[in-house]
């Protein structure tokens, strides 16, 4: 059985700048995965392969056994690290995007977690502060039935309280047929949240592990495995 | 698929539109009735009427700027900026995101230029200059001159240039990430490469045309002011030359024509392998 | 009760020591229904997966029964409580006194500097001082 995402000797190369190299792995279905590597290993590369914003060098990027495009995605909900709406746009106008580009959007859903952060419909998105408009995606993002989830960054220059919110809405909406992937390089914050680590370094899987064996082979957090990994 | 991203076009770009449309239909109305149109010979208008008149005209040019800078920065936002996290990440093909700004551009297009020529229509109604033009217009039907498809044509051609050109812009713009790293920078120098590559199509297609021989021969004749050919009309009373020119002027068009449909083919390929294959956002 | 977790030991052993301590002290008391693993993940902010498999080695352990449609429980069986309650009390007692052992008080040392303590407790709340108060 494939899994949700397959890589197979994916590469990337911009130019003579390689990004990715022989990527391979293969996620299940269910977990809730921490893409963690420091600024420049290539996560956010690898993620854009899989979403089809960038064509693979070399190698192959499949999900659900397809090949990125129209069909993947409408399993595939992305969180970028940065806001993608237009600035004539009101929450409902975003809420009605999603409901009517995509048919697994639970418009309840998003609805109830936009009144629990007081975000009215009405607010023109351009008028939130940064720390809201990213709420405002990520509820969006997780309010689809999605089979694959990939948040870029959605934690990084957040404050602890954002960070908790985060945190809450991805095992609030964890469902078995759903897998959750998390790029990060702050990893103490998630750790306890992730079923299984991708270790990313310079475009290379350093290493590919359940997060509990790791705790349970070498008596360390995963935040410790990290340090040493990637020690300048 | 494709409704849904022509809605959401539309959405995104009708309030702009909206207001630039009722200020130049406000200021035809005024101009309409303050401009001493009665009275044209009268060589001094006030300033109000000056100033009225002169309002108009940025109107007019103003209406045109803002169609082309929206269709422009409409596409380089959604597409290449960050809104491109959400375009290309939505179930749909390149081609379809493509055609939707396509197809409402175009809408966009024709709707002002309709008002904008619906504007100076009224104008030439009210000084009776209309009536002049048809008349000339009617004139040169009677002598034989197929003024009617020769209407048409042109009207026709304004609507295939614009979309070729739209197409080109499109074109520029998704090339031009790839040239340099700057995108805006990157989207003018693809612009100028494709402008004068449309101009180097134009020299064949031109010739392909030019074959026929009747351009020459029009040419030939206009040049010869052959009495012995002409009437009492001169060239473009005779017989002759009222078949030539009915000859020449819709291969004339048919060149520009085709001209345009190869431009707009080629850059619609362009825009769509490039946006599909070659897309780099941020 | 606050859910804590170190994260250099596997968080599911934590989960399972966690909900242990509330079959012991209350917070989940026998024969009663445990909520959902979609919940106790959400209050301990884990992985559901995680929690999953703690419960699932509760069971094992045969201190949660689960019902196919009615979800988990906490066992009835007293005995089981109690042996629970002996076991991770002697562990701790062993702590103890690898505790002491590691600052070089040896059994009865240890032994003797516990039962001061106790006494000291109960004659008086202020501070640490043993002295043995006379209450008049």
């Amino acid at each position: 059985m494939s899994g949700i995402l397959e890589c197979n000797g994916l590469s990337k190369r911009f130019g003579y700048v390689p990004a990715l190299d022989n990527v391979t792995f293969s996620l299940g279905a269910g977990r809730i995965v921490g893409l963690l590597g420091p600024n420049g290993s290539g996560k956010t590369t690898l993620i854009k392969l899989a979403n089809d914003l960038l064509v693979p060098t070399a190698g192959t990027v499949l999900i659900d056994g397809k090949p990125p495009g129209k069909e993947t995605k409408q399993v595939v909900s992305y969180l970028p690290d940065r806001m993608y709406f237009d600035n004539w746009m009101r929450v409902r106008d975003a809420v009605g995007l999603f409901a009517e580009f995509y048919e697994d959007f639970d418009a309840a859903k998003a609805g109830d977690m936009l009144s629990s952060l007081r975000i009215d419909a009405v607010t023109p998105i351009r008028s939130l502060s940064k720390g809201t408009k990213e709420k405002v995606q990520l509820a969006l993002v997780m309010s689809r039935r999605a089979k694959l989830y990939l948040l870029d960054e959605p934690i990084g220059g957040v404050d602890p309280a954002a960070r908790d919110f985060i945190l809450g809405t991805i095992i609030r909406n964890y469902n078995e047929e759903g897998t959750v992937v998390i790029s990060t390089h702050l990893i103490s914050d998630i750790e306890k949240v992730l079923d299984d680590v991708i270790f990313l370094n310079a475009g290379r899987v350093e290493r590919v592990s359940a997060v509990d064996d790791i705790r349970e082979r070498e008596q360390k957090s995963i935040d410790e495995v990290f340090r040493e990994v990637f020690k300048c | 698929m494709l409704s849904k991203l022509i809605k959401l076009e539309f959405k995104a770009t009708a309030r702009t539109f909206f207001f630039v449309y009722a200020a130049l239909i406000i200021i035809t109305a005024v101009n309409l009735l303050i401009f001493p149109w009665d009275s044209l010979s009268d060589p001094v208008p006030n300033i109000l009427q000056g100033i009225v008149m002169f309002l108009y005209i940025v109107a007019v040019i103003a209406a045109g700027f803002v169609t082309a800078a929206l269709v422009i920065t409409r596409f380089f936002r959604n597409m290449l900026g960050d809104e491109g996290y959400l375009m290309h990440t939505l179930p749909a093909a390149a081609e379809q995101l493509i055609l939707a700004k396509f197809i409402t551009s175009i809408v966009w297009s024709v709707c002002t230029g309709a008002l904008v020529a619906l504007s100076i229509l009224a104008f030439g109604l009210r000084t009776g200059v209309m009536s002049q033009i048809r008349a000339t217009l009617d004139s040169w039907q009677t002598l034989g001159y197929s003024v009617g498809s020769w209407e048409i044509g042109m009207i026709g051609l304004v609507f295939v240039s614009a979309a070729a050109g739209i197409l080109l812009i499109y074109a520029a713009m998704a090339i031009g990430p790839n040239l340099l790293k700057n995108k805006v920078g990157g989207s003018i120098l693809a612009f100028i490469i494709l402008a004068v590559g449309a101009e180097l199509v134009s020299v064949p297609v031109g010739q392909i045309f030019a074959a026929t021989g009747t351009e020459a021969g029009l040419i030939a004749s206009i040049l010869k002011a052959d009495s012995a050919t002409a009437g009492a009309g001169g060239f473009f009373e005779s017989a002759a030359g009222i078949d030539l020119i009915n000859q020449s002027v819709p291969l004339a068009l048919a060149s520009q024509y085709a001209i345009s449909i190869i431009i707009g083919v080629v850059c619609w390929f362009l825009t769509r392998y490039f946006l599909k294959k070659k897309l780099n956002l941020a | 009760m606050k859910w804590s977790f170190n994260n250099d030991r596997p968080i599911y052993a934590q989960l399972i020591e966690q909900i242990q301590q509330g079959l012991l002290n209350g917070k989940y008391p026998p024969g009663s229904s445990m909520p959902s693993v979609r919940v106790l993940a959400l209050e301990a902010e884990v992985n559901p997966n995680t929690m999953q498999r703690a419960l699932a080695e509760l069971e094992t352990q045969g201190l949660l029964r689960s019902q196919r449609t009615a979800g988990r429980f906490v066992t009835e069986d007293e005995t089981m409580i109690q042996k629970l309650k002996e076991d991770l009390a002697k562990s701790h007692i062993r702590d103890f006194f690898d505790g002491m052992r590691a600052l070089g008080i040896e059994r009865d040392e240890a032994l003797a500097l516990l039962r001061d303590s106790l006494a000291g407790d109960t004659g008086g709340e202020e501070g640490n001082i043993k002295t043995k108060e006379v209450r008049s």
